[in-house]
């Protein structure tokens, strides 16, 4: 729904909330504490103190996005990656800002440092091994292909297991470094547990022919859900993956039945391309009927993928809505009305987003860059050298460029969750104490670390 | 406490962090703090401007502005609206995006300017930290690697082993060997390949192929040839270059936020290294010593080198890959014959040497 960002704050379709704050009566019960220091009299508790009452949750579109995801890319380029934890940190405080509960926002206190060093960390204890393990083994078994396979399978299989724990670790770090109302977030729960279904479930998709998807998702997001808590106020997530296998039998079924169907009807009508062909009579070389197939072939491909599209889309939907109503904490659930159309319409724009801001930032890194070793070129002689050496730095510029406006992805897909979802029911928030639980120092590098990280 | 106000009031909400409830409160910016009145209490709290915080920057785009005071750290106070977050703005500037800006901007300089410095010594004092790790593989290790760069090299190809030319290249191998300053032995595996070039890898190894076996014009300039490359594996500079590979590998993985990339492709790595122009120069030397050793003439590494520097100043594309990136040639030619003569034989004589030249004619494994 269209918004003028200046003046919502509780949301277009439930009013300015602060004018709703005029018709609602303080439940805040204040007592004697050093922030009343210098208050002659302590504030009288309301007479309805501890009454709970409906949540409204509303998006507020952060401004200059766009400005900031240039701004990160240069500072990225610039420092060779390493502004990338202080950029994401950056991008982060913007995006929580955005979700306003009761009209007051998120706040996100996760700094730079924390992720930098996170990352350092988990980069000397498993990457550097890794790397040393490949090299050790390159080198004295690199005849041998049963070694090198048995070391791949193990380097597989620990990667697989530390991408569990690392996802665990930072939802951890994420939610401890959020707060509403100065009121900080957690997740309980053992992270090796996690990496560890994590790991299992992995390796029975193929044995299932993916069938196990359905009740991984639920279980993996049971084991994250019922951890989490706002202060004292814990969720229950109580799911069940049976919802979730008829929505899933429809699009095995229809990508399985598809793919059949699709192939032999390809067959059939390259075929009869094929034998209605006459090269004296048509005129035509073997090249352009190989060129006719092979676009039929891609045709087909294309269908394919749009139909797998849609029905992924609406197979997340049924998720995403299916979890936020097993998704409960005190009195109150979520809800959410994600459609099919919606997601595949925010997956691909944002695809297509990603990839015109991709094209922009080389064109405009090349229209910069040419004409300056043009001129080099034809003054130092010994440049063409030096452009051959640096021309690595191009590729690994523009593959980060394909990432330059995730930000504004990342915002997109968070705003249409964020204004499809609501609180039913009510919450007592005088209740919701604050929780004094040690948070994560630095939990998210193992998850950066395998690029598994979201945000 | 002083609680004069500019007459400015604005609604907001605060919470004390110790519960998720909050009370509707009127804000006044006095002359030292923000004013918050809370309901019931008789006297306003004072935050001082110079202890807040908020949760974002403010800008001149500002719509609302959600503040924390450091004393008090679970306490938020919320402000809807530009007008507060302006005047928040320009009475406690540090929380202003141009003075976050610069609180973010400052420690990249020193670090910057800290790396600069690093580096500079390390350039200045001619350490190499890959040549150090490199010193440090035992001979097995570097050995094994030898024997992956050899594979990943002839994978594919045929590796020449008729056995009169093969006879004649061990036989060249030795005297050059015997005649190196640690008289160890190097072995020189021959490939059918058209790429004019020589390799050496780690372990005492060579990679010659027959586009260079048919480049070259006699027996004495492909001895020159082999002590170059034999200067090379004595100085380590192959082992250093892979240690060096694999350490861009984990910087590169490091600034790409790491993919367990794998380096498994070695003997790739040693195709594409290219030498400095002071490792040239180790090799050169070793070459004269090895050569005058051996006593063979250095005639050969020099009529090599002025072919090399000729066909450099023609541009000319068919310039010995082996060559390409050894910049100097005319200057490394000089020095080559600037070397005092000293008695020598010739490298093969004319039956070796045919019999070398046909090493992959015949007897192809």
């Amino acid at each position: 729904m269209p918004r003028d960002d200046s003046a919502a704050l509780g949301g277009g379709g439930h009013g300015d909330a602060l004018g709703e704050v005029n018709g609602y009566r303080l439940a805040w019960s204040g007592r004697a504490s050093p922030w009343t220091e210098g208050a002659a009299s302590a504030p009288v508790p309301a007479a309805d103190a501890g009454t709970a009452r409906p949540i409204e949750i509303a998006w507020v579109q952060p401004l200059g996005l766009v400005s900031l995801a240039v701004t990160n890319f240069i500072r990225r380029i610039l420092t060779l990656g390493a502004y990338d934890f202080w950029g994401r940190t950056e991008v982060r405080r913007r995006l929580w800002s955005a979700v306003r509960i009761e009209g007051e926002p998120l706040t996100y206190h996760g700094t730079g440092r924390e992720l930098c060093t996170g990352f350092l960390i988990v980069f000397a204890i498993v990457m550097v091994p890794l790397l040393i393990g490949s090299f050790l083994i390159a080198g004295f078994y690199g005849g041998n292909p049963i070694a090198i396979g048995v070391f791949q399978a193990i380097a597989f299989l620990v990667i697989a297991y530390l991408t569990g724990v690392g996802v665990h670790r930072a939802q951890r770090y994420r939610l401890s470094r959020t707060a509403w109302r100065g009121i900080r977030g957690g997740l309980d729960g053992n992270a090796f547990a996690y990496g560890w279904v994590h790991l299992w479930t992995l390796l029975c998709i193929p044995a299932t022919l993916g069938w196990i998807a359905p009740w991984r998702t639920t279980r993996l997001q049971s084991l994250i859900a019922n951890g989490m808590h706002l202060g004292s106020l814990p969720v229950r997530f109580e799911a069940r993956s049976a919802s979730l296998y008829g929505p899933f039998a429809v699009l095995w079924f229809t990508m399985t039945i598809g793919a059949f169907l699709g192939t032999a009807l390809f067959g059939a009508v390259a075929a009869g391309i094929v034998e209605g062909y006459d090269p004296v009579r048509d005129a035509k070389t073997d090249a352009y009927l190989r060129t006719v197939v092979g676009g039929l072939a891609i045709a087909f491909m294309v269908a394919g993928y749009l139909l797998y599209l849609v029905l992924s889309a609406w197979y997340q939907a049924r998720v995403i809505n299916h979890f936020a109503s097993a998704t409960r904490f005190g009195q109150a659930r979520l809800s959410c009305r994600a459609s099919a159309i919606g997601l595949a319409w925010i997956g691909v724009s944002n695809a297509l987003i990603l990839a015109a801001g991709a094209v922009a930032a080389v064109a405009v890194m090349a229209a910069i860059a040419i004409p300056i070793a043009l001129v080099l070129n034809q003054t130092l002689p010994a440049w063409s050298s030096v452009a051959l050496q640096l021309a690595p730095f191009a590729a690994i510029i523009a593959i980060a460029a394909l990432g330059i406006l995730t930000p504004v992805t990342q915002a997109r897909y968070n705003r249409y969750i964020v204004e499809r979802m609501a609180i039913v029911g009510p919450v007592d928030l005088a209740a919701v104490a604050q929780s004094h639980g040690a948070g994560a120092d630095r939990g998210e590098g193992l998850s950066q670390a395998f690029d598994i990280d979201g945000y | 406490m002083d609680t004069e106000s500019d007459g400015r009031r604005f609604e907001g909400r605060f919470s004390n962090g110790k519960s998720a409830d909050s009370a509707r409160v009127t804000v006044g910016l006095g002359r030292n703090g923000l004013l918050i009145e809370l309901p019931g209490a008789a006297e306003p709290l004072v935050w001082p401007y110079g202890a807040l915080q908020t949760a974002e920057p403010l800008t001149a785009n500002a719509i609302d502005a959600l503040v924390t005071y450091t004393h008090q750290p679970d306490a938020t106070l919320f402000v809807p609206g530009g007008p507060f977050a302006r005047a928040l703005a320009e009475r406690a500037p540090q929380t202003t995006a141009r003075a976050e800006r610069w609180r973010h901007t400052r420690p990249w300089l020193w670090g910057v300017a800290g790396l600069v410095g690093v580096l500079a010594v390390v350039w200045a004092s001619g350490l190499s930290p890959a040549r150090s790790i490199a010193g440090l593989l035992p001979e097995s290790a570097r050995d094994a690697l030898g024997e992956q760069v050899i594979g990943s090299m002839t994978r594919g190809k045929t590796v020449c082993t008729a056995p009169a030319g093969r006879a004649a290249i061990d036989q060249l191998a030795q005297r050059l060997s015997a005649a190196t300053n640690r008289a160890v032995a190097f072995d020189i595996t021959v490939v059918e390949w058209g790429l004019v070039n020589a390799f050496a890898a780690p372990g005492e190894q060579i990679v010659l192929t027959s586009g260079i076996i048919e480049a070259v014009e006699g027996p004495d300039e492909l001895a020159g040839v082999l002590a170059h490359e034999m200067g090379h594996g004595l100085e380590m500079h192959p082992e250093t270059g892979i240690v060096r590979a694999i350490g861009l590998t984990a910087a590169a993985e490091l600034v790409l936020g790491g993919s367990a990339g794998t380096l498994t492709n070695l003997g790739l790595v040693l195709a594409q290294l290219s030498y400095t122009r002071s490792a040239e120069r180790e090799a050169d030397d070793h070459a004269l010593a090895i050569l005058r050793g051996a006593g063979i003439s250095a005639k050969g590494l020099s009529d090599f080198f002025a072919r090399v520097a000729k066909l450099e100043g023609a541009g000319s594309g068919r310039m010995p890959d082996a060559l390409r990136s050894h910049p100097q040639s005319e200057e490394r030619l000089a020095r080559v014959r600037s070397q005092p003569s000293y008695p020598a034989t010739p490298s093969l004589d004319a039956t070796q040497w045919r019999a070398l030249r046909a090493i992959c004619a015949d007897g192809k494994s």
